[in-house]
């Protein structure tokens, strides 16, 4: 049973946590938010950006910061699923020969999985089972993975040359996907003299224990959110399918499939996060606003003219937030 | 103060409810009050007759359907959710009152309900501007208004002449008759009792066409043509006709006094001629008690001019015809009546079929009916159809005086006893001419001047005759030629059962007047 004492600690530590965060990175602070709200909702996060930006730094701020066990996995072509999740190997004790479960870099609290779109399909569906059961299949085994668990996976939008792209099957597990953007002036300036001068970059001390995740997300999933609002979700969503009613004629014309149910599960979630995070007690309409495009600009595919003529998909989400009315 | 919330989602229901009876109400009404004007203006552009009190059923439709539309609207249910979010955007309240209802569904007292109670405890003053009623609404409203008024309106703004159309369209609209003059009086008949089908007779001596501003007869004007009498007659309404409803009672009635006034004049000449003959040469003047007898008849009865002319010369004595000359032309006169009406005319022979009894008819209407169909078979078998046939073997004659044997299948016009019908009547001694006495409406037979056309064999054209219209042949004095008598009452009898208003009628005859004026 979730107390009001819950609610005001928990918001207070991810308030803290937040600025923890914020000191280490300059900026990006939707992606901080994004993060934050993935590991709420026991989802995981994507984030896409050019090399150089902070991605691995804010995830490893974001771990040190939860205190929690953090694991980098670099994706490469040769990279093989026992990588991963691990494998067994034979080890001999008293004489004995056995197998033993040698745990890949999987089995951590926050995993990073860096250009993951650098790795083959079939190392890529090796974090599957991983993202969405929370559990490690290795053999005729199951392993359970440590709560809370969330891996934030980046990937190079511009060097796609030798690159794997993302099934769609396995896209749409992350449950938000950020573009990581090129710091403003003030925001690199300051980027140089946090790196530049003193000790440099010094992760932060942890704010917030894995309880205090566990009772975070408990709070959150009590937020209420309006029927109407619930509704209005779902219209969005609907609005994605070319085939809708609801679509845009943009949407008609470019998208080959609309973001699937679990994008609007995203939307909600991730609305009840945010507004979490905002400091109330339920979900508005901005907390959707604001987690409309990154909860489905990984989930809309388009079609070949779409891709032809480069249509970016933040502009039909734009049409589609434009295009579907607040009340039904 | 907590926040009710309950009592709140009760106010929101009902002004919600309200706002879309009342929307519905209106559409309904607006609809409704559309339909009652698109009707009123059918009915009146159609002339369909109405008494005032039908008005409720132009009115009362509309007001009931916003009545029903209204409860309907207020019974639907509506979606509370739905309206709590639309106040929470009005009122900016980022979803709270939406999300408190979420949790009251949710049941329990979590702290989110009373954090979000005690944060919209005060923000929901004017709500009820989130359920404003809607413009589409007012405008329906007001619409429905409009159409009611204006339906109401039409009912009693007097209507313009009726829309003008081609000859060509009347006669598609004349197409509509089964051809059967019979059959259409009969359906006719038996269409319910309207203004417009209803059997209607013009009351005796009653003016019609200068009332109804039909052209006057006394001045036709001769250079109208068949087009501007086409536009004429499609601009005549039955309304503007001046027609006054008898029932076939009184028309039974009226013949049946007529009849019994020639028989007790008959009588009483008869009586007279006897007493005469049998008395003394002296005694040849008429005896006090006998002009009394005579002058009561007069006063009693409505008898044709020309019998009231001979009564009257009976009863002045005058020279030098004697008193019992008098008599037998009367008598013979009234014989001739009376053959007249048993349907055979003089020598009974040569009576046309369809020029039989004009004259009073104890059977009624239903005779007269049974004539008309007589009439209307005849047509059949006559090519110019409209005229009863005349005796076999009667010789027709144009106005040069050729002679060419009527046929049975011409229209004869030709008296009784085989006398050459003139091409114009109206010059014949004995029959009076087109004057305005001719016009004098009374009660029994009103000589009238028929004008018409000799074909180039000489055979006879109608012009007015209408189809089935009876004619008698009254012999005149002798040696002269006969004259062709039609009752008006019955040309008109047959024209209403047609459904032909009385305004059409005389702008036809003053048509056929203008155009026939001088012969042919």
């Amino acid at each position: 049973m979730i107390t009001e004492r819950d609610l005001e600690v928990a918001q207070t530590v991810f308030r803290r946590l937040t600025e923890s965060i914020e000191g280490v990175i300059v900026g990006h602070g939707e992606i901080i938010r994004a993060a934050l709200i993935a590991l709420l909702c026991k989802g995981n996060l994507i984030l896409e950006g050019v090399p150089g930006l902070g991605k691995t730094l804010l995830v490893r701020t974001l771990a040190a910061s939860l205190g929690l066990k953090f694991s980098r996995i670099q994706f490469t072509p040769d990279l093989m699923p026992a990588d991963i999740v691990g494998t067994d190997i034979i080890t001999e004790e008293s004489g004995h020969r056995r197998f033993t479960f040698s745990r890949g870099p999987v089995f951590a609290n926050v995993v990073l999985a860096d250009e993951i779109n650098r790795a083959t399909p079939k190392t890529q569906s090796a974090l599957l089972e991983a993202m969405e059961e929370r559990t490690v299949t290795v053999g005729s085994h199951t392993y359970e993975l440590e709560e809370p668990y969330i891996v934030l996976a980046t990937q190079n939008p511009i060097e796609m040359e030798g690159t794997y792209p993302l099934p769609e099957a396995q896209i749409d597990r992350f449950l938000l996907k950020a573009n990581v953007g090129f710091p403003s002036l003030d925001e690199l300036v300051a980027i140089t003299v946090r790196n530049t001068e003193g000790d440099g970059i010094r992760l932060p001390e942890p704010t917030a224990m894995a309880e205090d995740i566990h009772t975070a997300r408990e709070v959150v999933r009590e937020i209420p959110i309006a029927e109407g609002l619930r509704e209005y979700v779902a219209r969005l969503v609907l609005a994605t399918h070319p085939s809708s009613e609801h679509a845009p004629p943009r949407i008609r014309e470019y998208v080959e499939y609309g973001a699937s149910p679990r994008a609007a599960l995203a939307l909600i979630m991730g609305a009840k996060a945010h507004a979490f995070l905002a400091g109330e007690v339920n979900v508005r309409r901005e907390d959707i606003r604001a987690l409309f495009r990154v909860a489905l600009t990984h989930r809309l595919v388009l079609n070949f003219k779409g891709e032809a003529e480069g249509v970016p998909v933040d502009e039909l989400l734009n049409d589609v937030w434009e295009h579907v009315p607040a009340h039904a | 103060m907590p926040f009710d919330f309950s009592r709140f989602l009760r106010s929101v229901d009902s002004r919600a409810r309200a706002v879309r009876g009342l929307s519905v109400g209106a559409t309904a009404f607006a609809a409704l009050s559309l339909a009652s004007l698109a009707g009123m203006s059918a009915v009146r552009i159609l002339r369909i007759p109405f008494p005032y009190w039908a008005l409720a059923a132009f009115v009362a439709p509309p007001l009931a359907a916003a009545a029903f539309g209204y409860a309907f609207g207020r019974s639907r249910e509506l979606r509370i959710p739905h309206l709590l979010l639309r106040i929470d955007d009005t009122l900016g309240l980022n979803a709270r009152l939406s999300s408190l209802y979420e949790l009251r569904q949710r049941g329990g007292t979590s702290f989110f309900r009373r954090r979000i109670e005690a944060e919209v405890r005060d923000a929901t003053e004017g709500w009820r501007a989130a359920l404003p009623v809607a413009r589409r609404t007012l405008v329906g409203g007001s619409a429905g208004a409009l159409f009611v008024v204006l339906a109401v309106g039409l009912a009693f703004v007097p209507l313009p002449a009726a829309p003008r159309g081609s000859p060509l369209d009347m006669l598609e609209q004349s197409s509509t008759l089964s051809g059967d003059p019979l059959a259409d009086v009969a359906d006719s008949a038996a269409a319910p009792m309207t203004e417009a089908t209803a059997p209607l007779t013009v009351r005796i001596g009653e003016e019609t066409g200068q009332e109804a501003g039909v052209p006057s007869l006394d001045a036709p004007d001769r250079d109208q043509t068949l087009e501007d009498v086409m536009r004429d007659l499609a601009g005549i309404s039955p309304d503007e006709a001046v027609i006054v409803p008898i029932s076939p009672d009184e028309v039974e009635q009226l013949a049946r006094m007529q009849s019994e006034a020639m028989r007790a004049i008959t009588q009483l000449l008869e009586a007279i001629r006897d007493r005469i003959q049998d008395s003394e040469a002296d005694a040849s003047e008429l005896t006090e008690e006998e002009l009394e007898a005579l002058q009561r008849e007069l006063e009693r009865s409505s008898l044709p001019p020309e019998v009231q002319e001979g009564l009257n010369e009976l009863m002045n004595r005058p020279q030098p015809r004697s008193v019992e000359e008098i008599i037998e032309d009367l008598i013979d006169q009234f014989g001739g009546d009376e053959e007249s009406e048993s349907g055979a005319p003089g020598d009974g022979e040569s009576a046309p079929p369809g020029s039989t009894a004009v004259a009073p008819n104890p059977q009624g209407i239903e005779e007269f009916l049974e004539e008309l169909g007589q009439a209307s078979s005849d047509e059949e078998s006559g090519p110019e159809g409209g005229l009863p046939a005349g005796p076999e073997g009667a010789p027709g004659q144009d106005s040069e005086g050729e002679g060419a044997p009527s046929s049975g299948e011409r229209p004869p016009m030709i008296g009784a006893e085989g006398i050459e019908v003139p091409d114009q009547f109206g010059g014949s001694e004995g029959a009076p001419g087109p004057s305005d006495e001719d016009e004098e409406r009374e009660a029994g037979f009103i000589r009238e001047e028929e004008r018409t056309k000799i074909g180039p064999e000489g055979d006879f054209v109608s012009e007015f005759a209408t189809e089935g219209v009876p004619i008698e042949w009254v012999p005149g004095p002798a040696g002269e030629e006969p004259t062709p008598l039609v009752s008006y009452e019955r040309i008109a009898s047959i024209l209403r059962e047609r459904g032909v208003p009385e305004g059409a009628v005389e702008i036809v005859r003053d048509y056929f007047n203008a155009i026939t004026e001088g012969g042919p």
